[in-house]
């Protein structure tokens, strides 16, 4: 009888243990993210224009959020040698082609008067991002654009 | 003494209920691993895990009102990066993104002179993810890694940049700091508390709050 009492407490130790063990996350991500990398550095500065042909500014930033992930690029237009340059925040997911690499610019899936029209900001003048009313703006403009998931279809909208 | 044994049994029995009910909400259905003993060690790793919950992210799509906690790359790259005891580990040269937009790593430069003969660290953002933040008031990287650490890391020349897709580079990374974890995991004695929860900075690693704004935002709600 004694034995049966021991057993069933060492059955609680032992199963009361599994939920103190979680798993990890793996360092390494799955071999599908690792493809088409590109170093932050040589993504700034870099020449944005759409599959027109386009020329839509550079990238002048890139806004990344606590989870890792870019969740805007800046976009630079106008004015003369960076001065007066209008900045415009657009999701990453209008990257249409990624990060692709055509050496000198990158595609974008954006029309130039959606750019234009976008909400924006003087080059002298960034805003906090982590101000959830402006980043609100940002979204709601290209949301309305674009219905679920910003998918950077040309034929959704 | 029967009976004593019975009721003894009886109430283990339904501990036992609850607690393996408790297990299969918090541990993901079927196989779980089982360590067959509980040891501090298990529990800080459960409890440390436990609140990095960006850890499911298969996300690719970005959330659009994702707010707070968001840095600037061009202000990240350049930024000194220093363990939590203030010593300078060197400083962030460059990030790498995927196609998704996802940092997969963040390339910490150090030696060398004058950007000539530096060596280039690559450290996974997942391994930064817990024990990495920006501290805004000394405009620095802080990671939970010595000295020692980084230099024994896996690293490069700034001329000869690897293929960060070749999986055997990837592995030895990984292996790296997967080792490294396990260490750090294990010896909760040599992470200085107050730093944990240090309220200074800005933390890059999502709060425990944070998974809830993963969701796609309603379309409109006007």
């Amino acid at each position: 009888m004694k034995k049966t009492v021991m057993l069933s407490f060492l059955l609680v130790l032992i199963i009361g243990s599994v939920p103190l063990y979680a798993e990890t996350e793996p360092l390494m991500p799955p071999e599908a993210a690792l493809k088409n990398m590109a170093r932050a550095s040589d993504l700034l500065g870099k020449a944005v224009s759409n599959t027109k042909g386009d020329d839509l500014g550079r990238i002048q930033d890139l806004i990344v959020d606590q989870t890792g992930t870019i969740a805007f690029v800046i976009i630079g237009s106008g004015g003369v040698m960076g001065v007066g340059d209008r900045l415009s925040p657009v999701p990453w997911a209008t990257l249409q082609a990624g990060l692709k690499p055509s050496k000198d610019r990158i595609i974008a899936n954006l029309d130039k008067e959606t750019l234009a029209n976008a909400p924006m900001f003087e080059a002298k003048k960034w805003p906090n991002f982590s101000d959830s009313q402006w980043m609100k703006k940002v979204s709601d403009y290209f949301h309305s654009l674009e219905k679920p998931g910003i998918s950077p279809n040309p034929n959704a909208r | 003494m029967m009976k004593l044994g019975m009721i003894v049994l009886s109430i283990t029995l339904i501990a036992l209920g609850t607690v393996s009910s408790f297990a299969a909400t918090t541990t993901t259905e079927a196989n779980p691993k089982v360590a067959p003993v509980a040891t501090p060690a298990d529990k800080s790793l459960a409890t440390s895990s436990a609140a990095a919950p960006a850890a499911k992210d298969g996300q690719v799509t970005v959330p659009l009102d994702r707010a707070g906690g968001q840095e600037r790359v061009s202000q990240v790259i350049g930024m000194n990066v220093t363990d939590h005891a203030n010593h300078k580990l060197g400083s962030v040269n460059d990030m790498i993104v995927n196609q998704d937009g996802r940092i997969l790593f963040v390339i910490l430069s150090h030696g060398g002179f004058l950007g000539i003969g530096d060596k280039l660290v690559p450290i996974p953002w997942n391994s930064l993810k817990a024990n990495g933040a920006v501290d805004t008031d000394k405009n620095a990287l802080v990671i939970n890694m010595t000295k020692e650490q980084m230099e024994k890391a896996p690293n490069f020349e700034s001329k000869t940049w690897p293929n960060f897709g070749d999986s055997e580079w990837g592995t030895r990374i990984s292996n790296y700091f997967n080792s490294f974890r396990n260490d750090r995991d294990n010896a909760p004695a040599s992470r200085p508390g107050p730093d944990n929860t240090q309220p200074a900075g800005k933390m890059i690693p999502a709060p425990a709050t944070s998974p809830a704004p993963v969701a796609p935002a309603p379309a409109t709600t006007k």
